[in-house]
């Protein structure tokens, strides 16, 4: 498969066959990140959609400097919180989780921590992270979907959001210790 | 003994982001800890799962209605054929059908259809030179448009002073120019923005 860098190159210079294959190659990841963000088949295809149209109408501003994966993907967060906004959900903010003070976990180990993950069925256990996965404030859900589900580095998720990576590392963190005392309380 | 570990030093061990020295601190201290020994396991356990979290898949054809949404496909000219020739055999059979139940018999169909097509065959070169006339009568009146507009220019141009023309044709052309460029970038977005 060619480089995005080149089949942009030649999509700007009309190939549809070039954007075809950027189609192809990102639909399952876009599906991935919106599926994971509001677990909805019908939206996620929509979105989806909007995304890839969006971005062929901006493709000429694209910065070869940048990875266009994050390009793409600063596209589908930035449409994300538009739709949010319009159905006046609560959205969040780019630089602070929504959490309270009850809910923001302990970085350190507390003494006699259960040993719940250890008992469950590796199935059983995806099924639960799935569901714990939408109880955990979104800002911190979509770092971990970009790192474990899209696959991103830090330094990638860092320059999407304009966050520096010491800050993702943390946030994906705490995401994953919110997922495991959502499957302690839950056991 | 080393203080026990924190909850972002297990998972940077477990995702292999540790620098190799702070992972033998880490491998050395876990080894005699059983409290950050099993901290470690229930994360390497939770880190085996997320890895592993069924993917969601595009449905077949979703990337062709993207790319239908983008670029709204043009019928091609074969397929104008097919459909046009489809449409004409159409209602040959409408008609054929229709005389058959009106109980005409198959020799009499054929006779009248075949006078009909030589009477319409009759007709075409009086329509063919008709239209041509029509044609040229349109062509006429644009000639003359264009010549009373030539002349409007003139009167014009001997009005008003030069340097009024220079700013009222730049004007003219950057209004030209924009109203052009308006509509081509309308048409883009309603092609790109239409499901």
């Amino acid at each position: 498969m060619l480089d995005d860098k080149k089949l942009i190159r030649e999509a700007l210079k009309g190939s549809q066959e070039a954007f075809e294959m950027i189609v192809r190659k990102y639909q399952v990841p876009l599906l991935n990140y919106f599926g994971r963000m509001i677990n909805d088949r019908e939206l996620t295809l929509d979105l989806t959609q909007e995304v890839f149209i969006k971005t062929y109408s901006a493709l000429h501003t694209y910065d070869p400097v940048f990875k266009f994966s994050t390009w793409l993907f600063k596209i589908a967060s930035n449409h994300l919180i538009d739709y949010w906004r319009k159905k006046k959900i609560e959205t969040f903010s780019g630089d602070r989780p929504k959490e309270n003070n009850k809910t923001a976990p302990l970085f350190q180990i507390p003494d006699g921590e259960p040993s719940v993950i250890k008992k469950m069925e590796l199935s059983e256990l995806r099924r639960r992270i799935e569901e714990a996965l939408e109880k955990i404030p979104s800002s911190l859900r979509e770092l971990f979907v970009w790192r474990h589900v899209n696959e991103f580095s830090y330094a990638e998720i860092a320059e999407i959001k304009g966050m520096p990576v010491g800050t993702v590392k943390n946030r994906v963190f705490q995401a994953k210790e919110l997922i495991r005392k959502e499957l302690e309380k839950n056991s | 003994m080393r203080k026990c570990l924190h909850v972002d030093q297990i998972y940077l061990y477990i995702e292999s982001e540790l620098p190799p020295e702070e992972k033998e601190i880490l491998e050395s201290h876990v080894s005699s800890c059983s409290k950050c020994r099993n901290a470690v396991a229930e994360r390497e356990r939770l880190h085996k799962a997320i890895q592993t979290l069924p993917l969601w898949d595009a449905p077949p054809g979703f990337a062709e209605k993207v790319m239908d949404s983008i670029f709204p496909q043009r019928v091609s000219f074969g397929r104008w054929i097919g459909t046009t020739l489809s449409g004409i055999s159409i209602a040959c059979l409408t008609l054929l059908v229709f005389y058959i139940l009106s109980g005409q018999n198959f020799s009499n169909i054929f006779i009248s259809f075949f006078q009909n097509l030589l009477s319409s065959m009759e007709t075409f070169p009086l329509l063919l030179a008709k239209s041509f006339k029509l044609i040229f009568l349109l062509s006429k009146f644009a000639f003359q448009f264009i010549a009373y507009l030539v002349k409007g220019i003139s009167l014009w141009i001997s009005i008003v002073s030069p340097g009024l023309q220079i700013i009222l044709t730049v004007l003219a052309i950057f209004f030209t120019a924009s109203f052009f460029f308006a509509l081509k970038k309308g048409l883009l977005l309603e092609n790109t923005y239409e499901k």
